[in-house]
């Protein structure tokens, strides 16, 4: 379960103070699927850095299976996130010098587990990339970076996947398979998804959407419009 | 530390360490191994040196020592000789000669080898010791002079000795003291037979001393309070100036050559770990998105820094060992040396440096890394801004400070570096903004590769200004040391350039001179200038005795207590010039003196004293009308006192000279003794060459600090300019996928960098010569001269290694699609 309570984000901007998100309430039920959708620049990432305690917000709370991550340390947070977060991003961020393996053992040797071999293979067996283990993020095409960022995040088996527009560097057709992907091992491991898009085609595959307007947060009904 | 040695892995691959890496391994290379290499090197030239004296130190005494002495010596471990000198009358059946004698005891001498041969003007051959008991050793002139061969019979006083071979020089026979007639060596055992060793006798010992520095040390601080007047305690330094002046010059050069190396490295580690934290900010976000605190954050990458610290020490410490090995050993075959033994203490160095380097200078971006917050990947890797701190900058000048202090060991001379650099860099920083400035004007007229070029440099203004700084900073230190080095290697050669006289011709008379100079043309010898010699005491000092005016002894040691050779002279010598008063003029030519101005200084000579001089038993007043220092040591004739021919030219005199031969015209001397028996000649080449192969040995050594300062610059150059590339390669890749042409970026790439290494070089141009001239004041002594032929260097170099660098990524940007490298950044 995750629930965010009058949640207000500011940032500084020079002599100016902005702000991003403002009174955001919003509760997500553990297995559920949400899409946090909204124009550019509209604070979505922002927002879903919030979610996963990436940072914290200038005021308000943030819990998130019991545990208020708002009021945590950066370093408690981090080893929350490396118990039960798992990532996607639009840029892959996968490490350069790492072979695709290599990245996906990553997150389970920061969780201490040293004997992840076994499960970073399966995963990338899964994601389909079991030929590519030992290539550079560099010799892989886009599709194939998105494909061992997902094995990566799924390594730990978190209970909460956060995905930040993971087809925005994609074309159509990989996308698509990017997203089957994404859907089908989130269903398999029953993780909690919240995802971030712009993509309406996207969205609809989540259970539940949510759209951030002028700093405030609406819920967007099955029809599309907003409650 | 898995992750860690993952990471390094990663990173060495992907070419982020290796410039760190080569810093680190630049500096611990050089640390352990200059300061093995100049350390070993130096006991070297030391032990070569000290043959020139045939001994670490002697002592000089006109009687012998205390045995207590010598006792002392022997119970500190001291290996000892010791030889006696004196003149004495020396017969061949009935025909007498003087001669200068030195009989030398079994162990003589100690350093150093004597050179004889066992026909006359034969092969010559070395001996580790002088002749066994009942034969004597003679130089050439001795057999010429009196019609003698080898095998013949001759008394000194009482005794008989055989003339077994014909004496070509011994180490410590140093030039500039002429002890009348030919020299002779002999066995210590034989001098109480000659019975020349009498109450008053004339005689002069040495007791040679030869062992470690600490035995020399203790020694020398129990021996030195006890001695008095009548002693002399030589080293190098008072025996053989020229040797110990290079030898000085050398080390200091050395130090302030290895000092700039450390800087050098320093600024380079410090870059190359700043460029590799800035490009690490996306890795750390990523790592802790994926759930590492910032202590792992913290411990992977210092970790990392540990396992490059040990990779760089081990690797450091071996090319240390090699470099210093390889050159050492070649040395010590030419100069037929042993090796010093190699101690821990430069490795220790090396370690020392290492932590210091890499906790001031790798360590504060490393350590910055764990603060790069995870929301970071959600951003533009430069928004979280990793720039230099006052922290850190205060960090890095403590460790420079502490560096340069733990290997100079010199407070002053590491704070006055540190404060020099400081105050260049203020000073560079200053015009380098001003130029870049100016570049606007210059750039908006020139064609649109040249515009964008210029944009370039004036858009980060201080960030450039500052890495022009730093390109001039190591562009100006290479000037430096380059000059300081052709200003060493100029005035060495100045002081024994080619064809140094070999020979001193000493005896000749008025009657024998013409001859003598037709026989010197029909050989094509060149002589030096012909000096006169009258024999004369000085007596009188402003109509004071001059044994009352000073103590016997100091008259002794001024060489005054004996007949001093007075000359003539119309023009100033080559080796001498006038300290004060005036050479000679209408008003004082018939009158004055010129006094040497050592002598002077000793006896208590001021200009305008009269000195009465005995000649011939004829009284003889002159008045003191210039001071001359002259320069002994440049192997041609010099005298304490000149005159005009005018005053002189009645007295009895013979006269001297010195000149060169090549070496295998050595024979045709003894053809000049056989005509004129009554010459004397003295052979100083093996003096000359010893010395000039120990100045070559040292110049050697200093073209190999030079390398290592050319290595160091180049390295701070490259680590300068990458650390800007990151930013230029995002620039330029923009302008590439908006349709810039390959002539646009790499004219504009190669012109930026171009003109920012020229511009570095010019600045470095003009502070090199400021420093140079400041340092040929203050550390060097040497006169004051600009370098005119170091001009091109920095701006050259500069430009090239700065264009080369910009041209390589330029390269790197337009043969990659645009997509791709939209992607890499």
């Amino acid at each position: 379960m995750i629930s965010v309570e009058h949640l207000t984000h500011q940032i500084q901007c020079g002599e100016q103070v902005l702000t991003i998100l403002q009174d955001i309430n919003l509760q997500i039920k553990d297995g559920e699927s949400l899409a946090i959708t909204g124009s550019s620049g509209s604070g979505k990432t922002t927002l879903l850095g919030l979610l996963a305690g990436l940072d914290v917000p200038s005021s308000g709370r943030v819990v998130v299976a019991g545990q208020e991550l708002s009021a945590m340390s950066e370093d408690a947070r981090a080893l929350f996130r490396a118990r039960a977060v798992g990532f996607v991003f639009q840029a892959f961020h996968l490490l350069p010098g790492l072979t695709a393996l290599e990245n996906v053992l990553l997150p389970l040797e920061l969780a201490g587990n040293h004997q992840g071999q076994e499960r970073a293979r399966e995963l990338l067996a899964q994601v389909g990339l079991s030929h590519r283990l030992q290539h550079y993020p560099g010799q892989l095409s886009g599709g194939e970076q998105q494909r061992v960022a997902i094995a990566r995040a799924f390594a730990c088996s978190p209970r909460y996947l956060f995905a930040d527009e993971p087809t925005g560097n994609l074309d159509e057709q990989t996308g698509s398979n990017i997203i089957e992907l994404l859907f089908r091992l989130n269903a398999e491991q029953q993780t909690t998804l919240v995802l971030v898009t712009h993509e309406a085609r996207l969205a609809a595959l989540c259970q539940r959407q949510v759209r951030i307007e002028n700093q405030h947060l609406y819920e967007v009904s099955t029809q599309g419009a907003m409650v | 530390m898995r992750l860690a040695w993952r990471l390094l892995r990663a990173d060495w691959r992907a070419g982020e360490l290796r410039l760190l890496l080569l810093a680190l391994l630049l500096s611990i290379t050089l640390v352990s191994g200059l300061t093995a290499f100049s350390e070993r090197l130096q006991l070297m030239l030391i032990g070569e040196s000290s043959q020139l004296l045939a001994a670490d130190r002697a002592l000089q005494s006109p009687r012998e020592i205390d045995p207590a002495w010598l006792q002392k010596a022997q119970e500190i471990g001291l290996k000892q000789a010791v030889h006696v000198s004196f003149q004495s009358m020396l017969y061949a059946g009935d025909e007498p000669l003087l001669v200068s004698a030195k009989a030398a005891s079994a162990s003589y001498p100690l350093k150093g080898q004597i050179k004889l041969r066992h026909s006359l003007f034969g092969q010559t051959v070395t001996s580790a010791h002088g002749p066994p008991a009942g034969e004597a050793w003679a130089e050439a002139g001795l057999f010429s002079r009196l019609g003698l061969k080898l095998g013949d019979q001759v008394f000194i006083g009482d005794a008989p000795f055989t003339l077994s071979a014909e004496l070509v020089s011994e180490p410590d026979r140093g030039a500039g003291s002429f002890s009348m007639g030919p020299r002779v060596l002999l066995n210590w055992q034989d001098v109480p037979a000659t019975g020349v060793v009498k109450p008053g006798s004339r005689l002069r010992y040495q007791y040679l001393f030869a062992g470690s520095g600490e035995q020399i040390k203790a020694y020398e601080n129990w021996l030195l309070p006890q001695l008095t007047d009548s002693y002399r305690w030589l080293d190098l330094e008072n025996s053989q100036p020229t040797v110990a002046v290079a030898l000085q010059r050398a080390k200091r050069f050395f130090m302030l050559a290895s000092s700039i190396v450390i800087v050098l490295a320093s600024v380079a580690v410090a870059m190359a770990s700043q460029r590799y934290g800035q490009r690490h900010i996306q890795h750390v976000a990523v790592m802790k998105t994926l759930g590492a605190p910032s202590h792992q954050v913290l411990r992977t990458f210092v970790s990392l820094l540990m396992v490059l610290l040990l990779l760089a020490l081990f690797g450091g410490w071996l090319c240390a060992y090699l470099l210093q090995q390889l050159i050492l050993q070649q040395a010590a075959q030419t100069l037929q040396v042993d090796v010093p033994p190699l101690t821990l203490w430069p490795f220790a160095l090396g370690f020392l440096s290492a932590v210091i380097s890499v906790a001031c200078f790798a360590l504060p971006p490393f350590w910055r890394l764990q603060h790069v917050p995870a929301v970071s990947i959600f951003q533009q890797l430069h928004r979280w801004h990793f720039g230099l701190g006052w922290p850190q900058l205060l960090v890095s000048l403590t460790g420079l400070a502490m560096l340069l202090l733990l290997y100079t060991r010199q407070p002053l001379m590491a704070g006055l570096l540190l404060l020099s650099l400081l105050l260049v860099l203020g000073l560079i920083l200053l015009p380098a903004r001003w130029l870049l400035r100016r570049l606007h004007t210059v750039g908006m007229q020139a064609g649109s590769w040249m515009s964008l070029a210029s944009a370039n440099l004036r858009r980060h203004l201080f960030a450039n200004a500052l890495q022009m700084a730093l390109l001039a900073i190591s562009l100006m230190l290479l000037v430096v040391l380059w000059g300081v080095r052709d200003n060493l290697f100029d005035d060495w050669q100045r002081q024994l350039p080619e064809r140094t006289p070999n020979f001193f011709l000493v005896n000749m008379t008025p009657e024998q001179l013409p001859a003598i100079q037709a026989w010197f043309d029909a050989n094509r010898i060149a002589t030096e200038a012909i000096y006169p010699m009258v024999r004369g005491r000085l007596v009188d000092i402003n109509g004071e005795a001059v044994r009352t005016r000073v103590s016997k002894e100091t008259l002794k040691r001024a060489g005054a207590d004996r007949e001093l050779n007075l000359s003539w002279s119309e023009a100033l010598p080559p080796d001498n010039s006038i300290e004060s008063g005036s050479w000679w003029n209408e008003t004082n030519r018939h009158t004055g003196v010129s006094v040497e101005s050592r002598l002077a200084e000793r006896l208590g000579i001021k200009l305008g004293d009269t000195l009465t001089f005995m000649l011939a038993a004829e009284r003889f007043n002159a008045e003191v009308v210039s001071l001359r220092k002259v320069e002994w040591d440049r192997m041609r004739p010099n005298f304490y006192m000149l005159f005009t021919e005018t005053q002189l030219s009645a007295y009895p005199k013979n006269y001297m000279t010195s000149f060169w031969l090549a070496d295998e015209r050595h024979a045709l001397v003894a053809e000049l003794l056989q005509q004129y028996p009554t010459l004397v000649l003295i052979e100083v080449g093996s003096l000359i060459k010893q010395i000039q192969a120990i100045i070559t040995h040292v110049s050697h050594a200093l073209q190999l600090v030079f390398v290592f300062v050319l290595a160091g610059s180049i390295l701070v150059m490259v680590a300068t300019i990458q650390n800007s590339l990151d930013q230029r390669l995002r620039e330029n890749t923009v302008i590439r996928a908006l349709g810039g042409t390959r002539r646009l970026i790499v004219g504009a790439l190669l012109g930026e960098f171009a003109l920012l290494g020229l511009l570095a070089g010019l600045l470095a141009t003009i502070a090199a010569e400021l420093v140079l001239l400041a340092l040929q004041h203050f550390l060097l002594n040497i006169p004051l001269q600009l370098h005119p032929g170091l001009w091109w260097v920095a701006p050259l170099l500069g430009s090239l290694l700065a264009a080369a660098s910009g041209y390589l990524s330029a390269v790197r940007v337009v043969n990659t699609r645009p997509i791709q490298l939209l992607r890499d950044i």
